[in-house]
C-alpha cells in the first residue's frame, strides 16, 4: 500500500514540478519574442498548489514536517510510542476536519457558484478538489504510520 | 468582532501545547486557528474557512520563486557547485589564523547568497568542512556555531525565500528592493561573525593556512565564477527590469541545470531524485505559508492586530522604544516559532504600528528577518541549529556555549541595522527601485 502510494505521489510531484518550471520559462521567452501565452501564470500557480498539497501528504508519510521533537526524544520507550500515536492521531484530525470536511465543503461551494478560473476558464472547483484528496491520502498515511508504531513498540 | 480573553487563551494555549507535544508546526497552527474560530462560528463554517484561507494563502505568483530557488539550490548542491565555492573561499583567506573557520563563513555566505536557503548552506558547507576542521584540531562546538550563524546570511542576502514571504505579508512590497536592501546587512553579519571567530582563533592558537598563491587564487576563482555568475543573472535581471523575481528564479533553475550538465555531474536519474526532494522541501515551506495565512486571517478577523498595537502604544509613544519593544517580542517569537510563520503572522500586526511612525517597510523587513534569524539558531525551535548539529554529528547542547558571543554580535548588528536605516535603504535608493 505505502509503496504504491509513494510511487504514485512521487511521479505526480515530478510532473507538477516540471510543469511549473517549463511554464514559467515559456512565459519569459514568449515575452522576449512578443508571443502571447496568457495561461502560464495561472497554470503555474495551480501546479504549485497541487505540489504543496500532495507534497505535504507525501511528507506526512515520511514524517518530514517540521516539529519540536524534544519531548518525544526524552521519553523512554514505553511512553514514547504512545505519544507518537497521539501525534499521528492529531495529524489525522487535521487531515479529516480541515482538509477533508472543510476542503470538500469549500470545493462544493465553488462548484455550485460556478466559479471559473479567470484565464483558462475551467471550474475552479477542480483545482480545489486537491484539498480533500490530499486530506484522504494523509489519513491513509496516518493509519500506516500508526500501524508501524504499534508493530515496532517495545 | 473582537476576540474575547477566552478565545485568545484558546488560540495561544492550544498552539503551545500542540507544539510542545511534538505535533508538526503546520498542524498545530491550523488546529489552533480552527478551535478559536469554532468558539463563535458553526463548526463546519470554521473548517471551511480554514481550508479556504489556506488555499488563498497559496494563490500567488510571487510565491513561486520559493520552489524555484529551492530547486536551483538542490541542483547546485549535487552539481558540484558548492565544492568549487569552498575551494575558492579557501584561497581567499589564505594565511589568516583559523583560516578554515573563515572558509566556512565565506562559503556559507556565498552559498546562502546563491541558493537562498540557510539550511541548505549550513548542511552543504558544514558536511564538507567538518571532517577537515576536526583533523586540524578545531573545536567542533565553535566551528559548528560559526557555521550555523553564518548560514543565516543566506536569508538576508538575495535571493532569499523569507524576504519573498515578507513582501507578501506586507501586502506586495517590491521584491527587488527588498533583495537589494538585504546585501549590506547580510555582509555585516558575516563580517561580525568573522571578527568573533578571529578573536577565538587567536585565543585558541589555531593554525595558519598556506600563504597566498596568486595562481591558485586565480584558478579557483575561474572555477567558482560560473556559480557566482548566477547572482549577477538573477539580481541583474531583476534590477534591470528584464524579469520578475519569480521569472528570475525559474531562469536560475535553467542555468543551474545547464551548468551541472556541463560539469557532467547531473544525470536524468539524479534529476528525478532532485525534483522529488525539492517538491517535498517546497511543500513543507508552503504548507507553513498556507496554515499561517489561515492563522493570520483568524487573528485579524478577531481584531487582534488592532488590540496589540493599541496595547503597544499605550505603553509608550516613543518610536525608538516601540521599535525596541517589537524587537524584544520578535526575539521571543523567534525562539518558539519558525521564521516563515512568524513573518506571515506578525508582519500584519507590527508593520502598521511602525509605519505610523514613518519607518520604511523595507527597513522594517530587514530588521524583522535579521531578528528572527537569531531565533533560528536557538532551541527549542531552531531549525538551523539542529541542521548544523546533525551535520557535524554533535549534540546541540555543546554548541550553545560557543554560540553566546555569536548571539551577542548578531544582536549588535541588529542594533546597527535598526538605528541606521541607510544600511538597508541605501542600495535600493541607489538603483531607484
Amino acid at each position: 500500500m505505502r509503496n504504491k502510494l509513494d510511487f504514485g505521489l512521487t511521479r505526480l510531484l515530478i510532473v507538477l514540478m516540471s510543469i511549473m518550471v517549463l511554464s514559467t520559462l515559456l512565459q519569459v521567452f514568449a515575452r522576449f519574442i512578443d508571443l502571447n501565452v496568457p495561461f502560464t501564470e495561472e497554470l503555474t500557480v495551480y501546479a504549485m498548489m497541487w505540489v504543496t498539497l500532495f507534497g505535504s501528504a507525501y511528507a506526512f508519510g515520511l514524517k518530514k514536517h517540521v516539529a519540536i521533537d524534544a519531548l518525544v526524544s526524552i521519553l523512554d520507550a514505553s511512553l514514547k510510542w504512545k505519544l507518537e500515536v497521539i501525534i499521528e492521531f492529531l495529524v489525522a484530525v487535521f487531515a479529516f476536519l480541515v482538509l477533508m470536511i472543510g476542503g470538500l465543503w469549500f470545493t462544493y461551494i465553488t462548484f455550485k457558484l460556478g466559479q471559473l478560473s479567470p484565464v483558462i476558464q475551467i471550474p475552479k472547483g477542480w483545482v480545489y478538489l486537491a484539498v480533500p484528496a490530499s486530506g484522504l491520502i494523509i489519513l491513509i498515511y496516518n493509519i500506516l504510520n500508526i500501524r508501524g508504531i504499534l508493530l515496532n513498540r517495545k | 468582532m473582537i476576540l474575547s480573553g477566552l478565545e485568545i487563551s484558546i488560540l495561544v494555549l492550544s498552539f503551545l501545547i500542540l507544539l510542545a507535544a511534538g505535533v508538526p508546526i503546520t498542524v498545530s497552527i491550523s488546529l489552533s486557528a480552527l478551535f478559536t474560530l469554532s468558539v463563535n462560528i458553526l463548526f463546519i463554517s470554521s473548517a471551511t474557512t480554514v481550508a479556504q484561507r489556506m488555499i488563498n494563502g497559496l494563490d500567488s505568483f510571487a510565491l513561486l520563486a520559493i520552489p524555484f530557488f529551492i530547486l536551483a539550490g538542490q541542483i547546485m548542491n549535487s552539481g558540484g557547485i558548492a565544492a568549487r565555492l569552498i575551494a575558492f573561499a579557501k584561497e581567499i583567506v589564505g594565511p589568516i589564523r583559523g583560516g578554515l573557520v573563515f572558509v566556512n563563513i565565506i562559503s556559507c555566505t556565498l552559498f546562502g547568497a546563491i541558493s537562498g536557503s540557510a539550511a541548505a548552506a549550513a548542511s552543504a558547507i558544514g558536511s564538507i568542512l567538518t571532517g577537515k576542521m576536526e583533523k586540524e584540531g578545531y573545536d567542533k562546538g565553535f566551528t559548528t556555531a560559526a557555521n550555523v550563524t553564518s548560514a543565516t546570511t543566506g536569508l538576508l542576502i538575495p535571493p532569499s525565500n523569507v524576504l519573498i514571504v515578507y513582501s507578501l505579508a506586507a501586502g506586495g512590497l517590491s521584491i527587488g528592493a527588498l533583495f537589494l536592501a538585504g546585501y549590506i546587512p547580510g555582509v555585516l553579519v558575516s563580517l561580525a561573525i568573522m571578527v568573533v571567530s578571529y578573536l577565538y582563533a587567536i585565543k585558541k592558537k589555531y593554525p595558519k593556512g598556506e600563504s597566498w598563491d596568486g595562481k591558485k587564487l586565480w584558478k579557483t576563482c575561474v572555477e567558482a565564477l560560473p556559480g557566482l555568475m548566477l547572482l549577477v543573472i538573477v539580481m541583474g535581471g531583476i534590477v534591470a527590469g528584464y524579469f520578475t523575481a519569480t521569472e528570475a528564479s525559474a531562469i536560475a533553475v535553467l542555468y543551474t541545470i545547464v551548468l551541472s550538465a556541463f560539469y557532467r555531474e547531473l544525470t536524468l536519474k539524479n534529476m528525478s531524485k532532485i525534483l522529488i526532494q525539492s517538491s517535498v522541501t517546497t511543500s513543507i515551506v508552503l504548507l507553513l505559508v498556507a496554515t499561517s495565512s489561515a492563522m493570520s486571517w483568524t487573528m485579524s478577523y478577531g481584531d487582534l492586530p488592532q488590540s496589540i498595537s493599541v496595547a503597544l502604544l499605550s505603553i509608550t509613544d516613543n518610536p525608538i522604544l516601540v521599535l525596541f519593544l517589537i524587537n524584544i517580542l520578535l526575539l521571543l517569537v523567534g525562539v518558539f516559532m519558525d521564521i516563515t510563520p512568524a513573518i506571515l503572522i506578525f508582519t500584519p500586526i507590527f508593520l502598521p504600528v511602525v509605519q505610523s511612525f514613518g519607518i520604511d517597510p523595507i527597513h522594517f523587513g530587514i530588521i524583522m528577518v535579521l531578528n528572527l534569524c537569531i531565533g533560528l539558531c536557538t532551541p527549542p525551535v531552531g531549525n538551523l541549529l539542529f541542521v548544523g548539529a546533525s551535520v557535524a554529528n554533535i549534540s546541540f547542547q555543546k554548541i550553545l556555549k560557543p554560540m553566546l558571543p555569536l548571539y551577542a554580535i548578531m544582536l549588535f548588528v541588529l542594533m546597527l541595522i535598526m538605528f541606521f536605516p541607510k544600511l538597508s535603504l541605501w542600495l535600493p535608493q541607489l538603483f531607484d527601485i
